[in-house]
């Protein structure tokens, strides 16, 4: 049991930015998850209490692949301007693999990073973007994660017997009591 | 809705916000909606069988003899606050990491942020004070009115409440020493000038 005066101590589980101006991230503590924006000068935070989380929800984006292309053709082309030149150790071929390198190295992390999406997370008040959560692997990972978690404090509850009950109360045909934490 | 009349909670596409089939649901694999054919990944977790308009119960009335509501005397009392010790019925328990409080406990300790899990937002005073040590030395004749700036201010935020993650002193520190620096260069200048001028 946690006393709600002391502070909690936090794992960070992701970081992002938003419109590259604010930081966010998300963190783990003793009993619910806290989503940080921060200004640099202010924080806001967000707490999502894992007894009361009823879901992830991630969909995909086109960033990632927009991302791609666009390196992908500077790249090129900076690599098509590198190997017209006949002395590869002119001024102007080491110019062009000067310019060239950030963005290979920010295509190669970007590859590395994986497809980016939108993540929710559902709540009793409905769902809360976490704009920390910006890739698939990461969100995939955070799932891993929070499964054992949620059990611990939402019983556990098999897959089919959890969407069945869910489609039940859906289509207006759910008799069985709802689970309390 | 089911029989019962309770809203259950609604699955919707974070992209279309048009309800989702559950089949592919907690399956660890992405899916395309059905409706936008965005790629999802979906996992559920039990607390989604609780109904959209889910509330607590109002208590039971009180019986002679039985402890009854500090707020609502003809209720029957269910729980002990933990800060002040009032009796409690279920309507006014307030459930906060493993405690249970009453509504003037909650308030007074959200309003006098001493209930860490209450704060919602915190100003960082330690940046603060070290952008207005630092940042100036851009422009380094407006330090003169900033560096006593910084100082005071490294000084005002040293007990002053900051993140509620894991933070060290080291920013307000480095502020206090970059900002006393500048007093110590503007004071040694001015001596300076001042034996120039009086000889």
């Amino acid at each position: 049991m946690t006393n709600p005066s002391q502070p909690t101590s936090y794992r960070r589980l992701a970081r992002g930015t938003i419109a590259l101006v604010m930081r966010c991230s998300l963190w783990l503590g003793d009993d619910h998850l806290l989503a940080v924006k921060s200004t640099g000068y202010t924080e806001d935070y967000t707490r999502i209490y894992l007894k009361d989380l009823k879901g992830v929800v991630a969909h995909r984006t086109k960033s990632w692949l927009v991302a791609n292309l666009i390196l992908g053709i500077l790249v090129a082309l900076l690599g098509l301007g590198i190997i017209n030149t006949d002395d590869l150790f002119s001024a102007g071929t080491i110019t062009l693999m000067f310019m060239g390198s950030p963005f290979l190295i920010a295509l190669l992390i970007n590859l590395l990073q994986g497809p980016t999406c939108k993540t929710s997370l559902l709540t009793p008040l409905g769902p809360v973007e976490i704009p920390a959560l910006t890739r698939t692997r990461r969100v995939a990972r955070l799932i891993r994660e929070l499964c054992p978690l949620v059990a611990a404090r939402q019983g556990s509850m098999l897959r089919s017997e959890l969407l069945n009950r869910y489609d039940a109360q859906r289509s207006g045909t759910g008799t069985t009591p709802t689970p309390s934490p | 809705m089911a029989p019962d009349g309770r809203q259950p909670f609604p699955l919707l596409c974070s992209s279309c916000h048009r309800p989702l089939p559950t089949e592919q649901c907690n399956n660890a694999e992405s899916f395309r909606c059905p409706h936008c054919s965005v790629q999802l990944q979906v996992e559920l977790f039990p607390a989604m069988l609780r109904a959209l308009n889910e509330q607590g119960t109002l208590g039971a009335v009180a019986g002679d003899g039985e402890a009854s509501c500090f707020y609502h005397p003809d209720k029957q009392a269910a729980t002990v606050c933990s800060s002040c010790g009032r009796f409690l019925c279920s309507l006014c328990e307030i459930d906060l990491a493993g405690q249970c409080l009453c509504p003037v406990c909650f308030e007074q300790g959200r309003q006098s942020e001493q209930i860490a899990s209450l704060v919602n937002k915190r100003v960082l005073h330690d940046s603060i004070a070290l952008s207005v040590a630092l940042v100036p030395l851009l422009i380094w004749p407006v330090t003169l009115i900033t560096a006593p700036i910084a100082f005071s201010l490294s000084i005002y935020a040293w007990r002053k409440p900051t993140s509620i993650l894991r933070r060290t002193k080291l920013r307000l520190l480095a502020a206090l020493f970059f900002s006393g620096v500048q007093i110590v260069g503007w004071g040694v200048l001015a001596v300076v000038l001042l034996q120039k001028w009086i000889s």
